[in-house]
């Protein structure tokens, strides 16, 4: 480098590139000590402007769902239950391996306890889904189903010869016509 | 000031102001453009069910959730024809990025659409998405010469590239990819299936798995080997990466590693493609020299 004074064009890169650096060294370390320090709410505010979000857990988590399928269950009264594709728009069926994103918005809105304003939210948008496709009065009642299947612990696995058990959950049963009635779901967290 | 203040400081400014190839930029440029279109074809069949309002998430409770300022163009783009306009217009800017006609602004656009459709669907995001969005956002800010774009013969002869421009995007996208390996050994040290040597076993026992059965358990002792010869890849990789003379013994390792990954998983494709393009900020010189001298004479002549 020529020993020369820096430009102004040339001062405002190292000022960038210097802050955008211990931004991204600060990163390496994993959320929970970051969290720890006191510059945090100062990584988290570059962090946030940015858009640049350092969390890399590739599979920090064991992976230990084998097998996901999901399905919305309807029930007219005096009628047979009738099953329809939880995927909206359409009432599409949800295939795991094909849709990984789809995949991922079950994980996190379906399994995650905290997000239950997302799933109330998917409720009323599937339910005035089933009232638009015609084949449904207000008053059948909406069920949905998800069937995960968890692998087994190794030595289950050896033991038994089998790698999963499924643990099926059921939200619901709603009316459609109340669903559907309800406002906004959206309120911010306390 | 002392001599050694002096030293460090010149040696500091240099790690980002130092000269680099513009061909390694423009290298990185095109991959990531390129990436960023095979991600945008990967959403594309299903934009309606996440950006439309008749979708599966629900603008208005994202908003509210939003940690900061609810930036997204999928504010303005609610339903199925806008939605595909807006991604359309996306792919434009990539394909512009690619071939280098007004990079900047088409840089500016891609880095919009990764933050938009990030706000907009936070929940259906997978790791290439951070990758790619943090990409985009140092190609942004990175010099971006002339070299390596489409231009017509006339304007090629009235300006003659500039072949060496200022380091410090292609530092701060080597730094980039360190970060990505290290922040992901030191995560998984406080996973027990990571340090009993499981992991590789349950992974490969998952959905995630391209091939899962009762077969995995012939091979517990070799899985279990596996999974730490991962961790100690990752953390091999930036370290060769970084020494010069070492840099391809890095580049191979690293492209076994998500090869091996792509090939046992499914759906990861373009995450092995999205970390390729942060590799590529460590070529050198030497090996743009060595490629354009394999490239067709007409293509060498124009990049020339």
């Amino acid at each position: 480098m020529p020993a020369r004074p820096l430009s102004n064009r040339e001062k405002v890169i190292v000022v960038f590139a210097t802050v955008h650096l211990a931004f991204l060294l600060f990163g390496m370390l994993p959320v929970r000590w970051r969290d720890q320090i006191r510059v945090a709410s100062v990584f988290n505010f570059y962090e946030r402007i940015s858009r640049c979000h350092q969390v890399w857990n590739m599979f920090e988590t064991i992976p230990n769902m084998y097998r996901l399928e999901a399905r919305l269950v309807v029930q007219e009264p005096g009628k047979k239950a009738r099953e329809e594709g939880m995927v909206l728009p359409g009432l599409r069926r949800f295939t795991q391996h094909e849709q990984v994103r789809l995949n991922n918005w079950m994980i996190n809105v379906v399994f995650n306890s905290s997000r239950g304003v997302f799933r109330e939210a998917y409720m009323k948008a599937a339910a005035e889904a089933l009232l638009r496709s015609g084949r449904y009065s207000p008053a059948a009642q909406i069920n949905f189903e998800v069937i995960p299947a968890y692998t087994r612990s190794l030595l289950g696995v050896h033991t038994l010869k089998e790698i999963a058990v499924e643990r099926p959950s059921v939200l619901g049963p709603f009316k459609l016509g109340t669903l559907v009635s309800k406002t906004t779901p959206a309120q911010p967290a306390p | 000031m002392t001599a050694a203040t002096q030293s460090f400081q010149s040696r500091f400014i240099a790690l980002f102001l130092g000269p680099a190839d513009a061909r390694v930029y423009a290298c990185v440029r095109i991959a990531f453009a390129f990436v960023s279109l095979l991600n945008l074809m990967h959403i594309w069949p299903d934009r309606e069910i996440f950006f439309t309002d008749l979708g599966m998430i629900d603008q208005q409770v994202v908003r509210t959730y939003t940690v900061g300022a609810y930036v997204s163009v999928f504010d303005l783009c609610r339903d199925a024809t806008s939605v595909s306009a807006y991604m359309l217009f996306s792919g434009c800017a990539m394909l512009l990025l690619l071939l280098g006609v007004w990079p900047r602004v088409a840089a500016g656009i891609v880095f919009l659409w990764y933050v938009s459709y990030a706000m907009r669907a936070p929940l259906i995001l997978v790791g290439w998405d951070e990758v790619l969005r943090c990409t985009s956002f140092l190609v942004l800010v990175s010099p971006i010469s002339s070299c390596w774009t489409w231009q017509s013969r006339r304007a090629r002869k009235r300006s003659a590239p500039q072949l060496q421009v200022p380091c410090y995007g292609l530092t701060l996208m080597q730094v980039q990819l360190v970060v990505i390996y290290l922040h992901a050994v030191l995560a998984r040290m406080y996973d027990e299936y990571w340090l009993s040597g499981e992991f590789m076993s349950f992974f490969l026992l998952s959905s995630n798995s391209r091939w899962p059965g009762l077969w995995v358990l012939n091979y517990g002792f070799l899985l279990k080997g596996v999974t730490y010869l991962v961790l100690l890849i990752e953390l091999a990789v930036p370290l060769l990466l970084m020494v010069r003379r070492w840099r391809w013994y890095g580049f191979l390792t690293g492209i076994l590693l998500h090869a091996g990954i792509s090939l046992m998983a499914y759906n990861l494709m373009l995450f092995f493609l999205s970390m390729m393009v942060l590799y590529l900020s460590f070529l050198q010189p030497e090996d743009m020299d060595w490629l354009q001298r394999r490239l067709p004479s007409k293509t060498r002549q124009a990049s020339n």
